[in-house]
């Protein structure tokens, strides 16, 4: 029986072990999905405040069509950074191919909107990557150096098309990231999927 | 009764517990079973000490974050008050004497900078000055 006893201690200490591991292992994961959120509403919050200063300066029209759908949309997204696909719809609705206003408005074009522009389109990438534990995967391979990046660079496509198929709100996210760069670029040519 | 039920059970854990320590030292050998056992309590315990300092660390990160956010809004409420400032007919110098630029991390950071490294006495530095009067 002694030894009974002793292989059940011993097993209930390794268990409560376990089990804080697990739980210190959820928190810190809930911990990294606010860090996430945080970085990504103090980018568009950034970015806001930087088209909003240009306003006052006068650099921008404040009552362009430019300046209020970029304004409403930095604060959409700082408010719901987590709900990705009303941020998605929003973004196409805003920056898809099939919105006429995009193409006819030229106030997008002006040359002081271009951080401005920039800026919201490395906010739309933060989001992307936010999304998915693969995409994460990705972009911390592709920040090596070596032949860690040349895994990187092979494993692009695959994920990009397995993720495409899980959630097809990044794929919303990303035709956005590509209209807001092609914006930038002052033409309707898609740009490159990397900015 | 419920609990004599359940305590009927508990000679039975220990037998199969006793049984899972005799089949592995009949498998491993007395020494092999005392390694395994300590390999797998490493591993236990290094997974748990690694998962709280991540925790820790992750913790931290997002404090620093928040602080971080508290600074940009401070920045961005200064720059909005100078604004409304010079709206109002202020000139560069009265508006640079009541507002002090600055971009910094956090609270002790732009304390520093602005007002140098003047820090009021601490609690315990007052509790030893009142030690050293008793002593005297």
């Amino acid at each position: 029986m002694g030894n009974g006893y002793l292989a059940i201690c011993l097993l209930l200490i390794l268990i409560a072990f376990a089990v804080l591991a697990l739980r210190s292992r959820m928190v810190a994961r809930r911990y990294e999905a606010e860090l996430r959120c945080e970085r990504t509403r103090a980018h568009f919050g950034a970015t806001r405040h930087q088209l909003f200063m240009l306003g006052v300066n006068g650099a921008v029209d404040m009552d362009a069509p430019a300046f209020a759908t970029l304004f409403f949309l930095h604060t959409f997204v700082m408010r719901r950074n987590d709900q990705y696909p009303k941020i998605s719809g929003v973004l196409l609705g805003q920056f898809g191919r099939d919105d006429e206003r995009r193409t006819v408005d030229k106030s997008f074009h002006a040359p002081p909107l271009k951080p401005v522009l920039i800026d919201t389109a490395a906010g739309i990438d933060m989001l992307i990557r936010d999304h998915s534990r693969l995409f994460r995967f990705l972009h911390a391979l592709e920040s090596r150096s070596g032949i860690v990046s040349v895994l990187a660079k092979i494993l692009a496509p695959k994920i990009q098309r397995h993720e495409a198929r899980r959630h097809p709100e990044v794929v919303q996210l990303q035709e956005a990231r590509r209209e807001v760069l092609s914006l930038y670029h002052h033409n309707n040519t898609p740009a490159p999927a990397h900015c | 009764m419920d609990g004599n039920v359940e305590l009927e059970h508990v000679p039975g854990v220990i037998d199969a517990a006793r049984n899972f320590m005799e089949s592995l030292v009949n498998i491993y050998g007395p020494v092999g079973a005392l390694l395994t056992i300590a390999g797998v309590a490493t591993v236990i315990f290094g997974w748990r000490i690694y998962q709280q300092r991540r925790q820790d660390k992750a913790h931290q990160a997002v404090v620093d974050a928040k602080e971080e956010t508290i600074q940009r809004m401070a920045a961005e409420s200064r720059e909005l008050r100078i604004a409304l400032l010079m709206l109002h007919g202020w000139t560069d110098e009265q508006v640079e004497r009541f507002v002090q630029k600055g971009d910094y991390k956090n609270g002790p950071q732009a304390r520093r900078a602005l007002e140098g490294d003047r820090r009021p006495p601490s609690p315990s530095s007052k509790s030893t000055k009142g030690s050293s009067r008793k002593v005297k």
